[in-house]
């Protein structure tokens, strides 16, 4: 059980993901790896520490799973392009301070291609749809300051179907509200300046339910607490200006017990295997929190702050001020 | 080639023809093969379950077969040309494309959000080297396990299958159109809205609040009320949305934490609004009355208290309901600290919140 941060450890644990490409864990996550790369990279920006990764060789790996026959990103060498790796891709570049890598033309064309008449997003060529995907797309366009090309009320309007009873957004309209939907219906509304199609106080009460008594953060009413709700549920309440609304010190208190204090990352629950994703999302919560000696994150993107401030892509969000110790 | 790679060659072929039968079900079993067939003679045949169409894959065997299978499949998907705009393919390419069949169908079962494996079979379907009929046969079998039947992309692959069995008649096909009341991409006759339904009720009990589960679901149920395929006054669709109705209510009592079923009668409720018939909502009648027992007898459960604020409807039923139980339930709160209180309370306090916030 650990009340501080172990910063060094964590570093230590993103550092080695890479070691163990012969085990069978390695093979099963490449079809996400651009993901695991962006989760890493983000999680070591956030704590400090950027150079813990090879920059060349993240680049050259980004650089290696373009897929030239669609014009944008896979998860893998060899893996079919898909928006989710190519948002990814397109932050990494951007972290990386590689942008010009990126066949900008290309991709948007890629990105514009895969909206629905209805307006919503599919994922990639077979047509999987989900507003995950139209999350990705207005985030990648927003990045590559190509937001004007994109048909912003027909994206909105798609949106608003999505929405439920109890404020809270689907994958796609009629879909049960789950907290990383909502995460990425508001993130993208906060994109298109578009938050007055949120009914805010009943999705932020419905947000602020989701804190269960040991201070962690669920995804819907009645499932298990999940460190990674940390980031979807807390960064939907900064957009819409009302962290304050969860308790914080316990959910403080819950991310940091989810820590393996051995060999370093941050799990789901308090006891269970530690992963990449987990410990990104628990170091984003801690960070909207307040928590000392992190660096700022943008909730609307998931990156550092300043990265997006310096593009001019800062939108209204609030997080909690950063404590000194 | 050593001879443990002849066997795990040997092997990964095995479970590829197996899977491909394909089975009624599927079971990844844990450890491996010794301990679910003890005769070496038989186990060296086949370390693989196989019994009246029911299929068991020892774990150990199953990880073998994926690591064996990856790099056939990177080299039939390249070999293959598939994923490329390229129609070509004759005849000397049939070792490539039984690779890339099998290996897809390993790989998918390990580890079923494997896009590009997905799509490979996508790829086979549409070029006819895999069979549609059996494709939505084998995607059932997979939905049967456990790790499988929440996957998202999975229900997708059905739905896309689907869309190709029963395409809308005066829809255009090559335009992929995600499911809106406005936009249906397939329709579904009554037989196969059964299946459907049958397999998410499997699913969500293999994986309670299966969310893509539910989903499909709720997707399944509007591609039955196509316009122009049944009309809304018809006897099949009235007959199909009475019956959807009742077995979901039914379900929620013997789930009482399951609120995925509760939004899903909310969406039917919506759809009968939109369908504007003026016998449907006769079935919605008793769903109050539902919610306001349950909510009684299991008030820790806020599940249930979703339930009533979905389907909540202010009158005289209502207002006796607070006064004789949520009231007193609330006025029972004694800690200082909100959270400390009995769950049950808890809610109630928040109910009468949320009520207070309705009625101004």
């Amino acid at each position: 059980m650990s009340t501080s941060l172990v910063v060094p450890l964590h570093v230590a644990y993103i550092r080695a993901l890479g070691d163990s490409k012969n085990e069978l864990s390695y093979h099963l996550s490449a079809h996400l790896r651009m993901n695991a790369v962006y989760w890493g990279l983000t999680a070591l920006l956030v704590m400090g520490h950027k150079d813990a990764l090879d920059r060349d060789e993240m680049i050259d790996f980004v650089m290696s799973c373009w897929d030239e026959e669609a014009g944008a990103f896979g998860a893998h060498p060899d893996h079919d392009a898909h928006l989710l790796s190519t948002l990814s891709a397109i932050q990494i570049l951007l972290m990386q301070n590689a942008l010009n890598r990126v066949d900008v033309d290309r991709v948007v064309k890629f990105i514009l291609s895969l909206q629905q008449p209805s307006g919503i997003f599919a994922g990639d060529a077979f047509g999987e749809t989900d507003t995950r995907f139209l999350y990705c797309a207005v985030n990648a366009l927003s990045l590559l300051g190509k937001l004007d090309e994109l048909d912003v009320e027909k994206t909105v309007a798609y949106i608003r179907r999505c929405k439920n009873f109890d404020g809270g957004f689907g994958a796609v309209a009629g879909a049960e509200s789950h907290a990383a939907q909502v995460f990425v219906c508001v993130a993208a509304l906060a994109i298109l300046d578009r938050l007055d199609e949120v009914d805010q106080p009943t999705l932020c009460w419905w947000l602020s339910e989701r804190q269960l008594p040991n201070g962690g953060l669920n995804g819907r009413p009645e499932k298990l607490e999940d460190v990674c709700y940390s980031f979807w549920v807390l960064s939907a309440l900064s957009i819409l200006g009302k962290l304050t609304w969860i308790d914080s010190s316990k959910l403080e208190a819950f991310i940091l017990s989810a820590q393996d204090t051995e060999s370093g990352g941050i799990a789901d629950r308090p006891g269970d295997m530690p992963d990449v994703f987990h410990t990104l999302f628990g170091l984003a919560g801690l960070s909207l929190l307040g928590y000392p000696a992190l660096v700022d994150l943008d909730p609307v993107y998931c990156m550092p702050a300043s990265i997006i401030e310096n593009l001019g892509l800062r939108k209204g969000w609030k997080a909690l001020q950063r404590r000194t110790s | 080639m050593t001879d443990s790679d002849a066997s795990v060659s040997t092997c990964f072929r095995l479970l590829a023809s197996l899977l491909l039968k394909p089975p009624a079900t599927i079971e990844v079993l844990p450890g491996d093969a010794s301990i679910w067939i003890p005769d070496v003679a038989e186990r060296s045949r086949s370390p693989f379950l196989f019994m009246e169409n029911n299929l068991g894959v020892p774990e150990k065997e199953l990880r073998r077969s994926y690591l064996f299978a990856v790099p056939i499949f990177s080299a039939a998907r390249k070999a293959s040309g598939l994923h490329t705009l390229e129609n070509s393919c004759n005849h000397t390419m049939s070792s490539v494309i039984q690779d890339l069949i099998d290996s897809s169908a390993v790989l998918i079962l390990m580890n079923p959000a494997h896009q590009t494996a997905l799509n490979a079979r996508k790829q086979l379907i549409v070029r006819n080297f895999v069979n549609v009929g059996k494709e939505l046969k084998f995607t059932a079998a997979l939905l049967s396990s456990r790790h499988c039947c929440k996957q998202g992309e999975l229900w997708y692959h059905r739905r896309w299958l689907l869309r190709r069995i029963y395409p809308i008649p005066s829809f255009p096909q090559w335009l992929i159109s995600d499911v809106v009341p406005d936009s249906p991409n397939f329709y579904l006759p009554p037989n196969d809205l059964s299946v459907e339904i049958n397999l998410v009720t499997r699913a969500c009990e293999l994986y309670p609040r299966n969310y893509f589960g539910w989903t499909h679901r709720t997707i399944c149920i509007q591609s039955a009320l196509v316009p122009g395929v049944h009309s809304t006054t018809s006897d099949v669709f009235t007959e199909i949305f009475a019956k959807e109705i009742v077995s979901v209510m039914q379900w929620i009592e013997s789930h009482i934490s399951d609120y995925s079923a509760v939004h899903h009668l909310k969406t039917l409720a919506r759809l009968t609004e939109d369908a504007e018939s003026a016998f449907l909502p006769d079935n919605l009648l008793p769903v109050f009355g539902h919610a306001l027992t349950l909510v009684r007898a299991f008030p820790e459960h806020e599940t249930l208290w979703q339930y009533l604020r979905v389907f909540w409807d202010e009158g005289d039923v209502a207002t006796e309901f607070v006064a004789s139980f949520v009231l007193p339930l609330q006025s029972t709160r004694t800690a200082e600290q909100e959270n400390e209180s009995p769950r049950g309370v808890q809610h109630a306090c928040h109910f009468l919140e949320w009520r207070n916030q309705r009625l101004k």
